[in-house]
């Protein structure tokens, strides 16, 4: 696949796929999305393709349609134009097969479950019988380091755990696209960096397709395999760079890269000529 | 705070009460609180008080049940379904000011006397604050569990079951409280105006005995089974309902 480049996005050598996704086939693709609301327009022309098992992160500042994008993407909404593509088919309502991780955590884990069934709702409904429930959520939880919470109620965990628990919950339902709406924004600085390795960590070894929405560069850049840096009104790509950090990236080491700090004034530049 | 400090003002009334009575600077007719627990002894030994107290708690309770399953499921339906307020909305603000007492002659005709007229009456009453709590309960829900609900591809009665009772049964429990006392009123009056059973007849049959002192402690006994009534529905909100309050955002 040759990736479509955004209307007004300048040609560059970041735009070429690196090899991972030179191999996968895309798994999503936008052409020409175009989202109005109420005669504003919110998103004008996303053309952008993700391929299958590709982190890509959408940076943008607030107002850019970040999270319209990603409501769009999840099927909560409908574009006003253009086409989106998920596994070949247009989305036309949401699905179990994506599942989206909301940045207020408080307000997207159900209070009066514990823990464990927060995670288990992913699983209802699905003809597993309860003790499966139970052994699929523990197992989930142990592998997010929340194994001893299990049977305690979310409003008694901290609001770095009670995010590690929306994000078991959304990979309990072992979904083809995981989209993460500014997940880490409502969290300090030493949590958010422990929760950014915990996703690249999982995403690796589960092979995850994420879409990665934030406001935060250096966490795009940390985070993606791909940067989409977004402009705000109307929303539309500015910039997409490809990210060719080794993996598994280190806090300290990779954000330390010259390469690291060449992308991030390169999105930054672009980022503040808007 | 000690329960015991709300008994304060009541048990000061009683004895001003008692005080007044004894010096005769109140009708006789009003009887006083020695005489009043005197002839309440005397009813609860030969089991009248019991069997009156009995019939109304059954019909309160039966009405107060009707009432909420009934106003439980309108009030999803309409909260729920933009469509169904709609067209529905407006007819149930048009019943809701009838008073219930008014209905008597019509349930009479329809049930005759006996249990059944008396816990449709209280029934209707009853009803109207749960429709209208249940629906502001459920338009005001968070959008994000539907969102939520609808990302995991649930039914329309999975998303009833798992996200929208127990995320407003909180909010809910606030009207059938209010149900409840409404529920002992409206008891009490059908049986006072029409219905031979319970503790309202009671009170009207003392009256043309001219037992005055009963009918006051029918009067007292029927406020202290109200309150009590009120005492058991809060204790099962502060122990079962506790959690789901929370959500009730």
């Amino acid at each position: 696949m040759i990736a479509r480049e955004a209307g007004s996005a300048p040609t560059s050598e970041a735009n070429t796929r690196a090899p991972v996704s030179q191999s996968a086939p895309n798994i999503l693709s936008l052409d020409s999305v175009t989202l109005s609301y109420g005669g504003n327009l919110v998103l004008d022309r996303i053309n952008l393709d993700v391929a299958k098992g590709e982190f890509l992160c959408a940076v943008g500042p607030s107002g850019c349609g970040k999270t319209t994008l990603l409501r769009l993407l999840a099927g909560h909404v409908a574009p006003s134009s253009g086409t989106i593509l998920f596994k070949g088919a247009p989305i036309t309502k949401p699905s179990r097969d994506r599942a989206i991780v909301f940045q207020d955590y408080s307000r997207s884990l159900l209070p009066w479950r514990k823990v464990w069934a927060n995670v288990a709702l992913a699983l209802e409904g699905q003809g597993f019988p309860k003790k499966e429930r139970r052994e699929r959520s523990q197992a989930l939880l142990a592998q997010m380091n929340l194994a001893h919470v299990a049977d305690h109620y979310p409003g008694a965990l901290s609001g770095g755990m009670q995010q590690r628990v929306q994000i078991a919950r959304c990979l309990a339902q072992e979904p083809s696209l995981l989209l993460m709406d500014e997940p880490f924004g409502a969290l300090d600085a030493i949590t958010r960096q422990s929760l950014q390795d915990e996703v690249s960590r999982l995403a690796a070894e589960k092979h995850l397709t994420v879409v990665f929405i934030t406001h935060d560069l250096e966490e795009a850049i940390y985070l993606g395999d791909r940067v989409v840096s977004l402009a705000a009104r109307p929303g539309r790509v500015g910039d997409i760079v490809q990210v060719m950090l080794a993996r598994p990236r280190n806090q300290l080491t990779t954000r330390e890269e010259p390469l690291f700090l060449q992308y991030r004034h390169r999105l930054f530049k672009q980022l503040e000529g808007h | 705070m000690a329960p015991w400090r709300g008994l304060l003002i009541p048990g000061l009334l009683l004895i001003c009460w008692e005080i007044a009575a004894r010096a005769t600077a109140i009708p006789e007719a009003l009887s006083r609180p020695s005489l009043m627990i005197e002839a309440i002894q005397a009813s609860s030994l030969n089991g009248a008080l019991m069997l009156a107290t009995l019939q109304t708690l059954q019909t309160t309770l039966l009405g107060l049940l009707l009432a909420t399953t009934l106003g439980i499921a309108v009030g999803l339906l309409l909260g729920i379904s933009p469509l169904l307020n709609a067209v529905i909305g407006p007819s149930v603000e048009a019943f809701r000011p009838i008073p219930a007492i008014a209905l008597v002659p019509l349930a009479l005709l329809l049930f005759g006397f006996g249990i059944s007229l008396e816990v449709s009456i209280i029934a209707f009453a009853c009803v109207w604050p749960i429709i209208v709590v249940t629906i502001a309960a459920v338009q005001g829900l968070d959008e994000r569990l539907s969102q939520i609900a609808r990302g995991l591809e649930f039914s329309l009665f999975q998303r009833i079951i798992k996200f929208i009772l127990p995320a407003t049964i909180g909010r809910i429990w606030v009207g059938i409280r209010i149900a409840a006392g409404i529920a002992l009123i409206v008891a009490v009056t059908v049986e006072i105006v029409v219905n031979p059973r319970g503790l309202g007849y009671a009170m009207i049959f003392a009256q043309q005995m001219l037992q005055v002192d009963l009918v006051y402690g029918y009067v007292v006994w029927t406020g202290i089974l109200g309150w009590l009534l009120n005492l058991l529905i809060q204790l099962i909100d502060q122990n079962w309902l506790s959690r789901y309050a929370v959500s009730g955002r």
